[in-house]
């Protein structure tokens, strides 16, 4: 069997993994898996979230060390579900590296359906202003805040933007926008409108996945990714607050 | 504020959420995600009587990731599929946001006030997982005997 493309595939793997958004100690667990099934020893392997260490030894006796760095991560579902189905089968079938790249490639080729994507902006962000408490033109205005915000995030990430001043720059566009529409008197208050389409940009996940790490004992993955939750949330009340002051008050 | 109207919402918002996280393909994944957020959610609201949020968010999370476990084996997937979209009308999104907010408005009381409360829901959310996921993870250790070797 061809190790080298086997220990690249499974490289490509784990960094999949990490960079669509699974758990630590699912990326460190399944690499562990995979490589058991493959027949190595002194397998060792360490994950943060944005880099993974893999250290084992061939059947032959040759060590082999590997590293891979994913900068920019998020959660893609989708790929997260067929990644586990390839891990699943790989480790009860031992295919061949051949196949495993075919399948690699064939997930990464899937396009993204960008106009469910957009949807999901509007929708979720209309629906959440109903669920913190607003009428109906609130929601209409915080469908159109979505629809806006889907776009600027999309023209910024194609740019790439650091995701801090990403956040910064769109929750000043949101409040500034919602501002405006209680201005013109569509809407008689800003908040639930604001807060409906900032869960678009607020870390609440990202706050309990690190608890998370940190409980189960990856510290340091768990501190790290409470550092960007708490300077991304810094960043959304930056933004909006200083809207808020600058075009009149709190509302 | 009707509960009922509150729930399709929050059903609606997840559903709109697991868009976002490019859940584009498996869409049955994203139905039973958003059920089981609002699933959550009327958990929250039916121990109202308790009138405390960490316990209240522990239950309710506790229900929801048991859930999603439970889900996971049945559809042979990730449990964070489920997870991540039920967990949504929980986690404590205005909260973080509001902590900032009094930040910024140099309101140190009120900041105090709702950092501590977020940080605790955030705690209890995070708490709930842990538990259902160490269940799992026994159960599983029982079933095969791999038991770990005591040094």
């Amino acid at each position: 069997m061809d190790y080298n493309h086997l220990l690249e595939c499974i490289n490509t793997i784990g960094k999949l993994l990490l960079r669509h958004g699974a758990e630590i100690y699912r990326v460190e667990e399944s690499l562990d898996r995979l490589c058991e099934a493959y027949d190595f020893t002194e397998i060792e392997v360490f994950a943060i979230p944005t880099y993974f260490a893999l250290s084992l030894t061939l059947p032959d006796g040759t060590p082999y060390h590997s590293s891979r760095r994913s900068r920019s991560n998020r959660i893609h579902l989708d790929n997260l579900y067929d990644m586990n189905n390839l891990v699943r089968y790989i480790c009860e079938n031992k295919p061949d590296p051949r196949y495993i790249q075919e399948q690699l490639d064939l997930i990464q080729s899937h396009q993204l359906n960008l106009y469910l994507i957009c949807v999901g902006y509007v929708i979720s962000s209309a629906m959440f202003c109903g669920f913190f408490g607003g009428k109906t033109p609130d929601m209409v205005v915080a469908g159109l805040i979505g629809l806006i915000l889907y776009f600027f995030i999309y023209i910024l990430e194609k740019l790439r933007v650091n995701s801090l001043v990403r956040t910064l720059v769109a929750s000043m566009l949101l409040s500034y926008i919602a501002i405006t529409a209680v201005r013109l008197g569509y809407i008689t208050q800003a908040q639930s409108s604001i807060t409906g389409s900032l869960m678009l940009l607020v870390p609440g996940i990202a706050m309990t996945n690190s608890l998370r790490d940190i409980m189960g004992g990856d510290y340091v993955s768990g501190v790290s990714r409470m550092a960007e939750a708490i300077l991304i949330a810094a960043s959304i009340a930056i933004g909006v607050g200083m809207m808020m002051l600058l075009f009149g008050g709190v509302y | 504020m009707n509960e009922n109207l509150q729930c399709l919402y929050a059903f609606i918002g997840c559903l709109g959420f697991t868009f976002i996280f490019r859940s584009n393909r498996y869409l049955r994944f994203g139905l039973v995600g958003a059920l089981l957020g609002t699933l959550g959610f009327k958990i929250y609201l039916s121990f109202n009587y308790l009138d405390n949020v960490f316990l209240q968010n522990f239950i309710a999370m506790l229900t929801v990731s048991i859930f999603s476990e439970l889900l996971a084996r049945l559809f042979k997937a990730p449990a964070t599929l489920f997870i991540v979209v039920g967990c949504f009308p929980l986690v404590p999104g205005s909260g973080i946001y509001d902590t900032m907010l009094f930040a910024v408005l140099g309101n140190n009381e009120a900041f105090i006030n709702s950092f501590v409360t977020t940080l605790g829901i955030g705690i209890s959310l995070a708490f709930a997982i842990l538990i259902s996921s160490t269940i799992f993870r026994m159960y599983k250790i029982i079933k095969t005997h791999d038991y770990a070797n005591i040094e």
